[in-house]
């Protein structure tokens, strides 16, 4: 069995035993079409036929989602270099960071020390009422030996902003469901009885143009186009955290062949840090942008900006629809505490097999 | 046997042809209602059928299967249903809804699959109740409608483009909650796989 089963194999088991209509109900139905059926007989309507669905099978979307498939073909021919890249000043922006990536040396871990990667999120949460933006904030410590015990504090849900009384409503009305915090304790960072925490960096190229080509590939036919896909891999990758410095220059190389970026924003805060930020205007009202101190090099986080009015009903043009800021250090030690599948739920099944169920019934 | 496009043109001079169409796909809508609200699955899976049929002059003669046509209904009908759904989830992220005791029932009597289910249902649920509605529903039609990206385009008529945009930012805010956030495990386990493919070309 995969141990890292993925979220969309787990959604589709979710709720997959309801019960088939019954058979009643099917009849019910199928009386209830056939009454409205029965006196459109005097009046047939008229087709109309080669009704063409305008818009989405742009000649845009064939070439991008085409390129993709065709030529993602290696990491060293593909889709990156020949259209170009991101614009001068960001690229040169870009090519300094990673300088600065590099002679930053990464944090040294002592022996019985931890890493304590901090995570401030914040993202839209959207109900029958409204929309807010909500927080949940975590602070992961990794054990110098990684086969060690990791443990992940996580914060409870707070409400981080609201954009008036439809808004607060929503807020209030999700608040006794919002997540009450937990704290997650697992050897080699298996949380929630998964396998062991691998970020896979160790297969990452580390040339940027060979890495940009491995990022087309790897997200080939995802989101909105090619090059904002690339952005967002970019983003997620380096909002672990943990990416080691060679690899963030990489990184950092990588985003600067990427056709369209520019930088957005030359002193972007986040989270009370300010950075240059870097980001892709894709032309859905969504920008995607990864923030960069410059001086060091270290990314301080990244956000999706909301640019067009409508685009996420309630949140106004220049909010962010989400962010996160990520900061690490070295620590002493970790908080006492916690158990493998988080409050209120145990382990069954086989030993890093991913499961966990309710406790206490 | 007759395509959907088929039933549907036949029914517009007879239209009792389209109980067809009927007896085709309302299992699959009232599952689909079923699986994201629950009771009320019995009128939306006939109401989907009945809105179908006065729209049936206006179904694209071109596209063989109605189905993302027939989730596109039971998608605006489902909206009515908000606070229904919203109860649901908030159902299962505090552990007592039904399904979590079946879960924990099955893990009990060591059914694998319903083990499966029992993963971090919670933390599943915590996830999809805060997203964006309409992130939300490419979500489900994707993941529990079967439909392709190019499906999912047709249900919520938005440009393929816009579905992939909002199924990776919901996708992305499923792994945030399993804490295996990084996208480059994604491509060492192989988790992209034909689906994918499939949609892209037909992008």
């Amino acid at each position: 069995m995969d141990t890292n089963q993925d979220e969309l194999t787990l959604l589709r088991k979710v709720r997959d035993d309801v019960a088939e209509p019954s058979r009643a109900a099917l009849n019910a139905g199928r009386a209830a079409l056939l009454d409205a059926a029965a006196p459109a007989v005097a009046k047939p309507v008229k087709p109309r036929r080669g009704l063409k669905r305008a818009g989405w099978t742009t000649l845009g979307v064939v070439a991008a989602g085409g390129l993709a498939t065709a030529l993602v073909l290696g990491n060293v021919i593909g889709l990156a270099g020949w259209r170009g890249g991101a614009d001068p000043a960001a690229a040169d922006s870009l090519a300094r960071a990673a300088a600065a990536a590099i002679t930053t040396s990464d944090p040294v871990v002592g022996p019985g020390q931890y890493l304590e990667v901090s995570t401030r999120a914040v993202y839209a949460s959207t109900g029958e009422s409204g929309t807010y933006l909500a927080h949940q904030d975590g602070q992961m410590y990794i054990p110098a030996d990684h086969n060690d015990e990791w443990v992940w504090v996580r914060d409870p849900e707070t409400v981080a902003k609201t954009f008036g009384p439809a808004s607060e409503k929503q807020a209030a009305e999700d608040a006794p469901a919002a997540g009450p915090g937990e704290v997650v304790r697992a050897a080699k960072g298996a949380f929630y009885n998964g396998g062991p925490m691998d970020w896979g960096f160790d297969g990452l190229p580390r040339d940027p143009h060979q890495l940009l080509n491995y990022i087309y590939r790897a997200r080939a036919g995802q989101d909105v186009s090619p090059d904002t896909a690339a952005v967002r891999f970019i983003a997620d990758t380096l909002r672990t955290g943990v990416v080691p410095a060679d690899l963030r220059a990489s990184l950092y190389g990588a985003l600067a062949g990427v056709p369209g970026v520019s930088i957005s924003d030359r002193a972007a805060t986040l989270d009370g840090r300010t950075g240059v930020a870097f980001g892709r205007d894709e032309g859905n009202g969504l920008r995607q942008e990864i923030i960069i101190d410059p001086a060091t090099g270290l990314m301080i986080g990244e956000r999706e900006l909301v640019l067009r009015d409508g685009v996420l009903p309630g949140v106004p043009v220049g909010d962010s629809m989400g962010w996160t800021a990520v900061t690490t250090t070295v620590v002493d030690s970790a908080p006492d505490g916690g158990t493998l599948c988080g409050t209120g739920m145990l382990p069954v099944g086989p030993v890093g097999g991913g499961q966990c169920a309710g406790a206490g019934k | 046997m007759s395509t959907d496009s088929e039933i549907i043109r036949r029914s517009r001079d007879t239209p009792a042809a389209f109980a067809e169409l009927y007896d085709r796909h309302a299992a699959i809508i009232h599952r689909y209602a079923s699986r994201r609200i629950g009771e009320a699955a019995d009128d939306i899976m006939s109401e989907t059928f009945l809105v179908a049929f006065e729209r049936r002059a206006a179904f694209d003669e071109n596209v063989m299967d109605a189905r993302p046509w027939l989730y596109a209904i039971a998608t605006t009908l489902l909206k009515k249903h908000r606070r229904q759904e919203a109860r649901a989830w908030r159902g299962l992220v505090a552990g007592g809804a039904a399904e979590q005791a079946d879960a924990d029932q099955d893990a009990v009597n060591g059914h694998d699959d319903r083990l499966d289910a029992a993963i971090g249902i919670r933390r599943l649920a915590t996830a999809i109740r805060r997203m964006p509605a309409r992130d939300r529903d490419a979500l489900l039609l994707y993941a529990w409608g079967d439909l392709d990206y190019e499906g999912v385009a047709r249900a919520l008529d938005v440009p393929v483009g816009t579905v992939r945009s909002r199924l990776n930012r919901a996708r992305r805010q499923l792994r945030q909650e399993s804490g295996r956030n990084a996208p480059a495990q994604e491509v060492e386990h192989g988790h992209e796989s034909g689906r994918t493919d499939t949609a892209a070309q037909g992008a």
